[in-house]
């Protein structure tokens, strides 16, 4: 018994047609509008490395690496995911009323095909219904917000399911009935349904199957405008992933080598500064938009959204999606919209990011949430000269005396009076000191500490002196780019003159920048944060530290951690008892420096650094560990504000050299 | 209306002092726009934008050109055209022989309203401003912390101990401009590349003989290394060594 | 020894403290005039401490007119051989000062922090660097308040000016008193600045508030009090907030983070008072006192 029939004198596969070029056309005019819209955006050739792309397209797309990280969450989807891969060509066999299986007979195929879909149908259906409990029953926080929409997805496809079942099931029932164990679900439907009446049968296998193909061309039409576009969008958007390492910031413009076209050989007439508009992005940047399932997993680790500030990282990328479609017709004809795309995400969100990547590292999709961010600072740095005040003096000072707080740079190389160093000459390694290691006096300690260890170690380095200036990435994260290339080629036509090529630094952004991003300016250098160094000469008995009982904790700094890879290290170096923070490692929370945001206003209700200080109090710790001057600064301050002064906040080399064995 | 904004490029307040017999060495100063100046600037160009006209940046200074690239800068917030002037031997501290130099160059020009900064974080005189005033026998008010034209009329509040003077008066003036009287622009970086293409005039200027008293010996005033620790059996015997050292050594009250 | 001609300053019915000093200064460098300009200010004018003193009282001179009061000075220099024109480093003095050399095509030196016959010291560079002048030939000098103290009050014979009075476009439309004690605090000589140590913002209110007061300085305050809301924004001093470089920056209960010092690492003079020893602002401060703020701050109230 099946729905293959006339239905008042009309042959089933006529509205069947008529259904299909409906919802078929309507998928494929969406779809073309979308990449339309996908294509304004500028060029981002990443049509390289074929190789590894297809391997990170199985184990990411298809293997689902990122999604299943949430266990939970993830392996239902997991489910729901592969089974619609074993399931969807179905469609095909219900269209062509069974011959589809038929053919597949001819080449022994059928029964594994059944079974497959089967099976498929079942892990959707269960996926589905863990999916539904945790969004109706157990209503976990960040779905809290979540709309009707997904509910309502949720529902649909469980509808498709079970009909697709029942309509397996009266298939195999009728005079008599012929049950196909190669569809063992159908079996055990066919079997619940046997005693029904013939007519009724029938009627519930004609609803049921019309069900099953409306809910399907429903879900054509549907899947380019609600976040099941993600459907298609993640096939580029996992594809064409970003291959520069982490948190990496590009220049202005590129030349053939990749390398940096040089400030005076910028052709500024034909420069765009940054995005303002939606075709500003690249054609990648704007593909992110319509892979985003509203998942929240960025939501969840933003320290700027879980502060209270404007930003939501998955708002950001559903206000790229959102735009494309209010204004998709205006766009296509070449025109400009009154609103432009700084103004969707509101210059109060896009000042408020800290670039600390845990929204990136957590999409399962490979979505680049912060470079739209730094993309937009740029257009308001350089074109629209609309920025917090505070960000000003941060420019005047940098460019005046090098270094963030404008103090006298020639004042750069006190903190070493007395300590004997090398100064600007060539050693083994260059010991970079920063901004902060220079002027901030906390932050002079530090220097002091890790220059006194690599002296007791003997190891071989100089710093700059006066000839430091600071490697620009307040400058560059701000938005600012041609101040941080200008500061760039000084300080690679700096250090080159020096001859060395490794170099030390204590602070994770200057190992960020000089390390990964100071190569496009011609400047190569093997660049290691100083736990790195301290602890290879800890492990190799250079430096004898002895082992303390006390209770301590490790922040991992984010251009560390996250994006420098280097979790391991700082926690051998300080020893200790250590006690992890809820959250560390890759996963670690920021504490809020970053991004410039150091230099810039903060509520007082919204401080990212309290909620990290908060975390660290939890562990019990005495001690918070850290290994960069501003979780320095962030994680003291956040301290006091809790009233928890008792606690100390010491850097790695602080902590190895109070336990020096002399 | 056109106007005159008068720059002074001074030493990096953070530059290093070194005194060497009585003469303080100024051979490794880096030169910026006086701050007091960039007010100025600013408040030029909102009336240029409001009422049209001109906006003429006039510098005095040396030979030395490093001092270009910040003086474009300030071509870069909206003015129109800079003239420097190129003196041999230009010191920073003769306001009498400066003001003489900067008003015979604004008495070339067809010049409604003067501005510049009230004092350069230099010297701190606050002199040069007035006295080109009085050169050009023109009124002056001076340290302006707010300013508005209207139809011929300039209307300046200044602040005078315990209070707020506000001052009117018909151009063509002379205002010196105070900390935050107004909010100077950032130039957008095209901004920044168009005031590349601006004109910008070095004009020989001979050096004036002129009544201005010097400096005979320059000093450091005595080092009060790393700051010192006030003891004292008690508070109130703390408080009294501090308000001497205060009074005294500081000379601060 | 040379003539020199103080011009005083009226402030009511008192001559105003700082031309009590410059008088005083004066009066060992040679045969003192005195000027004072005004509307109705013979009262004040004379009381102001020199031998012989021009009144030049009218109408016109009420309010400070930099053409007005310059011509008038100028008269009077000429009219007397006047060599030397001392006034205090008001904002009277630092106008009509540099005008009236103008005028005379004479040299000038501004906010003195020495005067006398053998010559003249200023500060450069926000103080950092000592400039001494022996001008021969015609100078005016400003000096600054509280270089030199008061001498003690007598008066002199007086003499009405019969001289000139020069035309004006300025026009005075309004003078707005902000109430004494409420100093500007990017302008302010003195900063009395407060932080946490304080605990509340009562304390800020009934401690720091009233010291300003009477110290005629303005009030300060980190960002952390800020942010607590005991003061508004415009009291921030610090990298987010103002940036001030008074002569005295006192800070209490403050512990320097780098983000404060940086908007106030140029004041000339830096005291502070807080009760952790290792606080940083006491690696930059010229004077520290490590105590109990609570006691330290009433004393150091009835000292002024």
């Amino acid at each position: 018994m099946d729905a293959y029939h006339s239905y008042y004198g009309v042959e089933w596969y006529f509205f069947l047609l008529v259904w299909g070029i409906i919802a078929l056309g309507s998928h494929v005019y969406q779809v073309g509008f979308v990449v339309k819209l996908i294509r304004l955006g500028k060029n981002d050739d990443r049509f390289n490395s074929w190789k590894q792309r297809t391997k990170e397209f199985l184990t990411d797309w298809l293997g689902q690496r990122k999604v299943v990280e949430d266990k939970l969450a993830g392996y239902a989807h997991a489910l729901i995911f592969w089974g619609f891969l074993m399931l969807v060509s179905d469609v095909i066999d219900l269209s062509t009323g069974g011959y589809f299986a038929k053919f597949l007979g001819l080449i022994y195929l059928a029964n594994l095909w059944n079974l497959i879909v089967d099976i498929g149908y079942l892990m959707a259906g269960i996926g589905i219904l863990f999916a539904l409990y945790r969004r109706l029953i157990v209503r976990p926080e960040k779905l809290k917000d979540s709309s009707l929409e997904g509910v309502l997805i949720l529902f649909a496809i469980l509808g498709i399911v079970i009909t697709a079942f029942i309509v397996e099931a009266i298939f195999m029932l009728g005079d008599e009935p012929h049950y196909n164990y190669w569809e063992p679900i159908g079996v055990l439907f066919a079997k619940l349904m046997q005693d029904i009446e013939p007519d009724t049968l029938q009627v519930i296998v004609d609803v049921s199957y019309w069900l099953h193909m409306i809910l399907i061309g429903g879900f054509l039409i549907e899947i380019p405008q609600t976040k099941h576009s993600h459907l298609i969008g993640t096939i580029p958007n996992v594809m064409f992933q970003d291959h520069e390492k982490m948190g990496t910031m590009l220049p202005l413009q590129v030349d053939e080598d990749n390398a940096a076209v040089k400030t005076d050989d910028l052709d500024f007439d034909n420069l765009t500064l940054g995005v303002n508009k939606f075709e500003d992005f690249t054609w990648r940047q704007l593909s992110d938009g319509w892979a985003c399932t509203a998942c929240a997993r960025c939501q969840d680790v933003c320290p700027a959204y879980n502060s209270g500030k404007e930003l939501n990282p998955m708002q950001i990328i559903m206000d790229v999606k959102n735009y494309g479609k209010e204004h998709g017709s205006l766009l296509l004809a070449g025109e400009s919209p009154d609103e432009t795309i700084v103004d969707r995400f509101s210059p109060e969100a896009i000042w408020a990011c800290t670039t600390c990547y845990a929204c990136v590292n957590a999409c399962p999709v490979h979505i680049e949430h912060v470079p739209k961010l730094t993309d937009t600072r740029r257009h308001l740095v350089m074109e629209a000269s609309e920025f917090p005040e505070e960000l000003q003096n941060l420019f005047n000072n940098l460019e005046r005396n090098s270094n963030p707080w404008g103090l006298g740079a020639h004042t750069r190389a006190d903190w070493a009076e007395g300590l004997d160093l090398k100064i600007g000459e060539p050693a083994e390694y260059l010991f970079y000191v920063g901004c902060a290691g220079s002027f901030d006096e906390r932050n002079k300690n530090v220097s002091r500490a890790t220059a006194k260890l690599l002296k007791a170690a003997g190891v071989d380095f100089s710093i700059m002196g006066e000839m430091e200036m600071c490697n620009g990435d307040p400058a560059r994260r701000a938005g600012n780019e041609f101040m941080f290339q200008m500061m760039a080629e000084m300080n690679v036509d700096n250090m080159n003159s020096l001859g060395t090529l490794k170099v030390i630094t204590a602070c994770p952004h200057c190992f960020h920048t000089i390390g990964k991003e100071y190569e496009k300016y011609g400047g190569k250098y093997e660049v290691y944060h100083h736990s790195q160094v301290l602890n290879e000469l800890k492990q190799k008995d250079k430096l004898k530290i002895k082992d303390y009982g006390d209770k301590v904790t490790f922040h991992d700094p984010c251009y560390l951690g996250r994006i420098g890879g280097e979790t391991e290290a700082p926690r051998e170096a300080i020893g200790g008892e250590l006690i992890e923070m809820e959250r560390s490692r890759e996963k670690s929370f920021c504490c809020g420096g970053g991004g410039a945001r150091i230099w810039m206003e903060e509520d007082a209700d919204k401080r990212v650094n309290e909620i990290r200080a908060k975390e660290a109090v939890n562990t019990g710790a005495d001690c918070v560990a850290v290994g960069c001057p501003f979780c320095m600064t962030m994680m003291s301050d956040g301290l006091k504000t809790l009233g928890e002064e008792q606690r100390t906040v010491k850097d790695i080399s602080e902590i190895m050299l109070e336990n020096l064995e002399e | 209306m056109n106007i005159a904004v008068l720059i002074k490029m001074v030493p990096d307040t953070e530059s290093k002092l070194e005194v060497n017999d009585g003469a303080l060495n100024d051979q490794n100063f880096k030169y910026m726009v006086n701050p007091y100046d960039e007010f100025a600037v600013e408040q030029a160009v909102q009336f240029k934008e409001a009422e049209g006209g001109k906006v003429t940046l006039l510098s005095l200074f040396s030979e030395d050109n490093s001092i270009d690239t910040d003086l474009r800068k300030m071509l870069a917030i909206g003015a129109d055209e800079i003239i420097v002037l190129r003196q041999q031997g230009y010191r920073g501290d003769k306001p009498l022989a400066n003001a003489k130099a900067l008003s015979d160059a604004i008495k070339e020009l067809n010049i409604d309203l003067v501005l510049c900064g009230i004092q350069g974080i230099d010297y701190y005189q606050a002199a040069t401003g007035t006295m080109v005033a009085q050169m050009l026998e023109m009124p002056n008010i001076s340290g302006v912390t707010s300013l508005e034209y209207n139809s011929g009329t300039l209307k300046a509040k200044r602040q005078i101990e315990g209070g707020l003077q506000t001052v009117e008066t018909s151009t063509p003036a002379v205002i010196t401009c105070q900390k935050d009287m107004t909010k100077v622009r950032f130039p957008a970086l095209k901004d920044i590349m168009m005031s590349k293409r601006k004109p910008f005039e070095n004009k020989n200027v001979d050096p004036i003989d002129s009544k201005d008293a010097l400096t005979s010996e320059s000093s450091l005033p005595p080092a009060r290394d790393g700051g010192e620790m006030i003891e004292g059996e008690d508070a109130e015997e703390k408080i009294n060594k501090l308000i001497e050292k205060l009074k005294m050594e500081a000379k601060v009250i | 020894m040379s003539n020199v001609l103080v011009i005083g300053e009226a402030d009511g019915s008192e001559i105003k403290n700082i031309s009590q000093q410059v008088a005083a200064v004066a009066a060992g460098m040679g045969e003192v005039t005195g000027l004072v300009m005004g509307s109705g200010i013979s009262e004040a004018g004379m009381k102001l401490s020199v031998g012989k003193i021009i009144m030049a009282d009218d109408a016109s001179l009420e309010n400070y007119d930099p053409v007005k009061y310059a011509s008038v000075a100028s008269h009077v220099v000429k009219e007397h051989n006047i060599e030397t024109i001392l006034m205090g480093a008001t904002s009277m003095g630092k106008d009509l000062g540099p005008r009236l050399a103008a005028e005379l095509d004479c040299g000038y030196l501004g906010d003195c922090l020495e005067a006398g016959s053998e010559g003249f010291v200023r500060p450069n560079f926000a103080g950092k660097v000592l400039a001494k002048s022996n001008p021969t030939g015609t100078i005016v000098a400003t000096i600054r308040n509280n270089a030199y103290p008061a001498g003690e009050a007598w008066s002199g014979s007086v003499e009405n000016y019969s001289g000139e009075i020069a035309g004006s476009t300025l026009n005075t439309t309004d003078v707005e008193n902000v109430g004494s004690g409420i100093v500007e605090l990017t302008e302010a000589a003195i900063v009395v600045s407060g932080g946490r140590g304080l605990e509340n913002a009562e304390n800020y209110d009934s401690m720091i508030r009233p010291l300003a007061e009477r110290m005629g300085a303005a009030a300060g305050a980190s960002r952390a009090i800020v942010d607590a809301g005991w003061v508004p924004h415009s009291h921030q001093v610090g990298q987010t907030g103002k940036t001030v470089a008074p002569e005295l920056y006192l800070a209490i209960g403050i512990s320097g983070a780098i983000q404060h010092l940086g908007g106030m690492s140029g004041s000339k003079c830096i005291a502070a008072i807080n009760k952790d020893p290792d606080a940083p602002i006491f690696k930059v401060a010229d004077y520290g006192i490590v105590g109990d703020l609570f006691e330290i701050l009433p004393i150091l109230k009835s000292k002024f």
